[in-house]
Order: structure tokens, then sequence, then C-alpha cells
């Protein structure tokens, strides 16, 4: 996904962190989605108001990796999460 | 014409009114030990709808009239479908809704008795703060025992080599707090063991999320990890925030007080010897303290 998309979560899904992991709910297919930490993280920074460049700087910021891997796997995570629908694209429509 | 029937699970009394006999008859036939005289907890009006694709629960105030507004579906044939066959169920409704104590279900003829039943049932539960675990229960000495996982995970394996023991469910148990402690109790719906002949329930002692190995082991899990597992095998009767909130946090709480092991066994009896002697035995017993009472 491009670096600059901003993506926020989809806000039909259910979701609770419990000791730093989280438990994602999606309602129609009713599939449960466990996230390590680190998924967790990205998940929580999905506002719509972050690019995917901003939340890996936030992911290099707070965890121990490569900043060219967390890159790829955070584009790559957040790709997939938008993939099965837990997520989505913000766009912007310009009316002028 | 409405029909009457009231269950009892968990301590809680359903009150069943159906406009369709058969749906009735089927309870009374197949769920038994669970028929109760007391007074209902809660009011279920069972209608239908040729129309309806799925399944629409509403709350009704207690005292309204039952029949207005409904329209009433005819009867396929004599045969009740107990289990709802070729419909997709799309349950949708608020725990907030059961509040009046009094739902109304709308639900399409072929919709399964059995299917509203839980659905309608773990949707009470939840509101009460416990909830409907796929599991096998199973009470041994005054204690409780649920072993839960997917299908084909072993329940049903476990509720055969426990013989001896009094066997609550092997598909479906409920779990619940009770005068400060966790219960799980028996439940009508059943699995390939056959139905429970037991209404009852009993403190629970210990959570087992089964792997079938050809060892026995058992570890036990972070609060995160048995978080995740108890809540795939718990029946959600809606997949919202609000009742993943509800779940969660009967979880969390029942998971200070109950011990979650992963428990991998082989196809014997030792099973129970190994939970005896390897699991329960070795739990730090609780502090002792009746100085007081010494002269």
């Amino acid at each position: 996904m491009n670096a600059s998309c901003k993506i926020r979560q989809n806000s039909a899904i259910a979701w609770r962190v419990i000791e730093d992991e989280a438990l994602l709910v999606e309602p129609r297919s009713q599939l449960i989605y466990p996230l390590n930490a680190t998924g967790a993280r990205i998940w929580e920074l999905l506002d719509g108001e972050r690019s995917i460049q901003d939340i890996c700087a936030v992911i290099e910021e707070e965890f121990e990796a490569d900043k060219i891997v967390i890159g790829q796997d955070v584009s790559a995570f957040i790709g997939d999460l938008v993939g099965k629908g837990l997520a989505e694209e913000v766009r912007f429509v310009n009316n002028g | 014409m409405q029909f009457p029937v009231k269950l009892k699970i968990a301590d809680i009394v359903f009150a069943i009114t159906s406009y369709r006999e058969a749906p009735v008859s089927w309870i009374r036939k197949n769920y038994a030990p669970f028929l109760a005289e007391d007074g209902a907890d809660f009011v279920i009006i069972l209608c239908y709808d040729r129309e309806k694709r799925g399944l629409s629960v509403t709350g009704r105030s207690l005292g309204a009239s039952a029949s207005s507004g409904v329209k009433r579906g005819t009867p396929r044939n004599d045969e009740w479908p107990p289990f709802t066959d070729g419909l997709r169920l799309f349950p949708f409704f608020s725990l907030k809704s059961l509040e009046t104590g009094m739902v109304q279900v709308q639900a399409h003829p072929d919709a399964g008795i059995v299917d509203i039943l839980r659905l309608v049932c773990s949707a009470v539960i939840a509101r009460k703060g416990g909830f409907f675990l796929h599991a096998c229960a199973v009470i041994d000495n005054g204690g409780s025992y649920i072993f839960f996982g997917p299908s084909g995970s072993g329940k049903t394996t476990i509720a055969r080599m426990s013989a001896g023991k009094i066997i609550l469910t092997d598909e479906t148990a409920a779990v619940i707090k009770r005068r400060g402690r966790y219960y799980a109790y028996s439940t009508p719906f059943s699995g390939a063991f056959g139905p429970a002949d037991v209404n009852g329930g009993a403190p629970l002692r210990g959570f087992f999320s089964l792997k079938k190995d050809a060892r026995f082991a058992h570890y036990p899990l972070s609060k995160a990890r048995a978080m995740r597992e108890l809540v795939c095998s718990v029946y959600m009767p809606c997949h919202t925030q609000e009742v993943l909130d509800s779940v969660s946090n009967t979880i969390e709480s029942l998971l200070e007080s109950v011990p979650l092991y992963e428990l991998h066994f082989k196809k014997e009896p030792a099973v129970w010897r190994y939970i005896d002697e390897c699991v329960m035995q070795n739990q730090t017993k609780q502090r002792y303290c009746l100085e007081s009472y010494r002269g």
C-alpha cells in the first residue's frame, strides 16, 4: 500500500486489548482475529488521521527492529487488514 | 392460540410462548430434565414470519399484548425442524433490549428451535454476566471442570472417559457467577454424547483447552492466550462491541479465580488421574487461617 494512505478501523469491528494483545471480532463472518502486541499497537494507530508512514514512525520508536523491515511489514499488515475488511482507506472527496 | 413451556437453564427460568405447537412439543419431548414450573425470570415469545430470512429479536414491555402486530407464518408441514437447515440466522439485537425481561423473536418458520433458543438464552446469560461455552463439563468431587476446544478436539472423548462422574454436557456449558463463585451448569444443548440427564451445576475448579496427543501434559496459559482461546469457544449471540465487552469482562474476572491450562491428553481413562494428581494437586493451596479458633 502507498505509504501516504490514511487508514481507519472498520467501525463495525468489535475489539479488545488484553495484556497488549488484541482480539478483533468481525460481525458478518463471525471470525475472530487475534493480534500480537505489535499488531495490536498498529491497530490502535489506525485512526484515519495518520498515514502508513506516520504509523511506521511510531512503531520504529516503540519497537526494536530495523526501519526498512518495519516499513515493509507494517504496510503488508495494514494491507491484510484492509483486504479482510477489518480496516478501510480514508478517501477524501474534493467537491470544489 | 399460544403454547407455553418453561425451561430452567443455569438457574434461570425461561418462559417460552409459541404461536405454533410443534416447537413446544419438541422441547417437552427432548428437554425433559430442563422443564420447570418455577416463576419466570425471562419471557420469550416465538412468532413466525415467512418473509423473515433470519431472525430478529426485540425487547418488549411486560404486559404488552403478545399478538399485536405479529405476522404469523403457516407451518410448512407437521414436522418441526429442530435445527436450522439451509437458512442462515442473521441475529442482531442489543443486550439492552433484554432489560424488560421479555423478548419477541420473529423468525422464518424454518428456523430451528434449538438455534433460536441457544441464541436467545446465550444473550440473556451474557446480560446476566455469564456465557455459553462450546465445551464438555464434568462434576468430580463437588467441583466442576470444563474442557473446551473446537469440534474434534476431544470434548465428547473426555465425556466418554468420565465414567462414574456427573457429566453436565459434552457440547454447551453455561458459566455464570452464583453466590460469589463461578459455576459451570448443564444445558439442554447436547452433542454426540447425548442429552444431559442432569440439570445442575457446581463451582468451577478449572478450565482445560484440549489438545489430542500421545502423552499427558499441561501448560498454564498467559491471560491473553487464555482469553483468546475462551472467546473463540464462547457462543456470542451477536458479534458486537457490547457483547464482546460483556463476554470479555466476565472472562477476565473468571480467570482471576479459576485456573486455565492447555491439556495434552491421550485417549485413556487415566486422564482423570492425571488431572487429579498432576494438575489440581500442584496448584498453590489457599492460605490456611483459623488462628482465632485456637485456644
